[in-house]
């Protein structure tokens, strides 16, 4: 069974066996994850940034290390690499962060559970979702959830050019970003005009670096095609801040993209794939009426959320629990391969 | 007693010791030439300390020395969260340098922050590589990055003699510190946009509820402020 560090509390250590309990009661297999993960598999997902939230650590022949920061990319790598279909990990560990000064402690403990499932896409939001409030039902904490599903779905779904979807899509966890980009397609933001009157590169100045001169004359192409290229529709543009706006409950906010797919039929599946998952959680007995909703909520959170994402905050307003969809991330670790996966994780010393 | 970290060398401390001298700071460099200490005739209760200026930085953060003659660059870069623990006493008028992002002049698409962030993701792309930045200035240039929605980059540490690592392909581009731009242009590189961070030598004091004599530290920073 789980080894406890020696200074854990009583209280700790019963509530630490109560999530235990929850996640071994939904069959999940516990598993153990390296302390040491590869920096550049970090690196390559997070960017530079993970430098400023993880310790990394230099090992003169090997190159560099970061000690786990977090559990997530290590298990969907394990899992990616042969595990067995459906499959539920949980774990418990303890996962560092930099502190730099912040008020927060250099290292603690986390518990999760995770799924990867190819079946029905809103039991397994729901099931996760559960297993969250089930943890939270003896605290008191704030849940909040978002649908990063809605914009990519909408994307998907809607009537846009590729290399404007494509942009768009690659913006979504960075919302000014995404603001200014949907400004420039709609016309409401000039891009720069010497474009039009492009000679060509000046043959005296030297290629440098890898980014060739190739690479520069087929940006600079591109970006005249897409100068050229009529504005994004003000509807389009009008339905995805729409999207973004729609906040209040679960419930409410099924009304609310019921009602825009009355008037946009394309956007029909955005409405069913909202509903069934209501459906799921009222068969779980929870009222989606009672629960925050937020569209914009995750999207400044780490960027492999793409789908259902969730919060519960304790009082102090620090994250305790959180979770969400993330089909994405099994793509890029999979080399290939993809599966449908969801997961939570919680910091039992918080709660 | 007060510590008082200033330039052991060059340039910066002769402007360092002028700028004091200006203010009816008497700075008596201690007789015997290797000696790297001083003293300050008219304020007995302060220790001038010499020290490379690299190092000033990182002293005042642990508390070796109160009081420091740096750049802001330098403070900046080295010292986390820096204005939870040091203040800026007064801004001395020289030693003047932008932290400056430069491009090769080959990039005739790319004008702007933006145009950055397109290139990145076109660049990881096209070669399955991040964009390599070379700097030594990580957490300034990593910040700013992230403030302005960059990502599809690389930092590379690079010491010394930055303008020539694109030409010799160890980067695509540079972070560096420059004050005519003068350099960059001889290694066809161009700026892009706005600096950084413009940064000149300033004197730095730790915050006074973390120095014992904060009476003295004060009496000496109002003099220095004038």
């Amino acid at each position: 069974m789980l080894v406890l560090p020696p200074s854990i509390t009583p209280e700790l250590k019963a509530e630490i066996e109560r999530i235990t309990r929850i996640f071994t009661n939904a069959d999940a297999q516990w598993v153990e994850a390296p302390t040491l993960l590869s920096a550049e598999t970090m690196l390559d997902l997070y960017g530079e940034s993970i430098r400023d939230d993880a310790y990394t650590i230099h090992d003169a022949i090997d190159g560099d290390f970061v000690l786990r920061p977090d559990f997530t990319v290590p298990l969907v790598q394990a899992h990616m690499n042969g595990g067995a279909e459906p499959a539920r990990y949980a774990y418990f560990g303890r996962v560092w962060r930099r502190r730099d000064g912040a008020e927060r402690k250099h290292s603690f403990l986390q518990m999760g559970y995770e799924l990867f499932d190819r079946g029905d896409h809103a039991q397994n939001d729901v099931e996760i979702f559960s297993s969250a409030m089930q943890i939270a039902s003896q605290h008191n904490l704030s849940a909040k959830t978002g649908d990063l599903g809605l914009i990519f779905s909408a994307l998907d779904m809607l009537e846009i050019e590729p290399w404007r979807k494509a942009a768009l899509k690659r913006h979504v966890w960075r919302p000014r970003a995404f603001s200014r980009l949907l400004d420039q397609y709609s016309g409401s933001e000039k891009k720069h005009s010497w474009r039009a009157d492009f000679k060509g590169l000046d043959p005296n100045i030297p290629d440098q670096g890898l980014r060739t001169k190739p690479m520069i004359e087929a940006r600079i192409e591109r970006l005249q095609l897409e100068n050229n290229a009529a504005p994004l529709s003000r509807t389009i543009k009008e339905l995805l801040l729409e999207i973004f706006a729609i906040h209040g409950s679960l419930g409410s906010a099924e009304k609310a993209i019921a009602q825009i797919a009355s008037r946009y039929s394309i956007l029909k599946g955005l409405a069913e794939q909202f509903s069934a998952r209501n459906e799921a959680l009222r068969t779980s007995k929870i009222d989606p009426n009672q629960i925050d909703f937020d569209a914009g909520f995750g999207r400044e959170s780490m960027e492999y959320y793409d789908g259902f994402v969730f919060g519960f905050h304790n009082q102090n307003g620090k994250v305790t629990i959180s979770g969400g969809r993330y089909d994405s991330l099994t793509e890029i670790l999979g080399q290939g391969q993809k599966i449908p996966a969801i997961g939570l994780a919680c910091f039992p010393e918080r709660l | 007693m007060i510590k008082f970290a200033i330039p052991s060398k060059g340039r910066l401390q002769e402007d360092t010791i002028s700028w004091l001298t200006a203010r009816g700071i008497d700075v008596a460099r201690s007789s015997r030439d290797r000696e790297y200490s001083a003293t300050i005739a008219n304020f007995t209760d302060v220790e001038l300390v010499l020290m490379s200026a690299g190092e000033i930085p990182q002293a005042l953060n642990e508390g070796r020395v109160h009081l420091g003659v740096t750049g802001q660059d330098m403070v900046q870069e080295k010292v986390p969260n820096w204005s939870s623990r040091l203040s800026e006493v007064a801004h001395m008028g020289f030693g003047f340098a932008d932290l400056v992002l430069a491009i090769p002049a080959s990039w005739e698409d790319v004008y702007d922050i933006f145009d950055l962030d397109a290139v990145c993701a076109d660049f990881r792309k096209v070669t399955g590589k991040r964009l390599r930045i070379a700097t030594k200035y990580h957490r300034l240039t990593g910040q700013f990055l992230r403030e302005n929605d960059v990502t599809n980059f690389q930092l590379i540490d690079s010491q010394g003699a930055t303008e020539g690592v694109v030409a010799n392909e160890y980067a695509e581009m540079i972070s560096d510190i420059t004050s005519t731009g003068a350099t960059l242009v001889a290694n066809h590189l161009r700026i892009l946009g706005e600096p950084i961070l413009r940064s000149q030598a300033t004197v730095f004091a730790r915050k006074a509820d973390l120095v014992d004599d904060a009476a003295a530290l004060e009496t000496f920073v109002k003099h220095l402020k004038g």
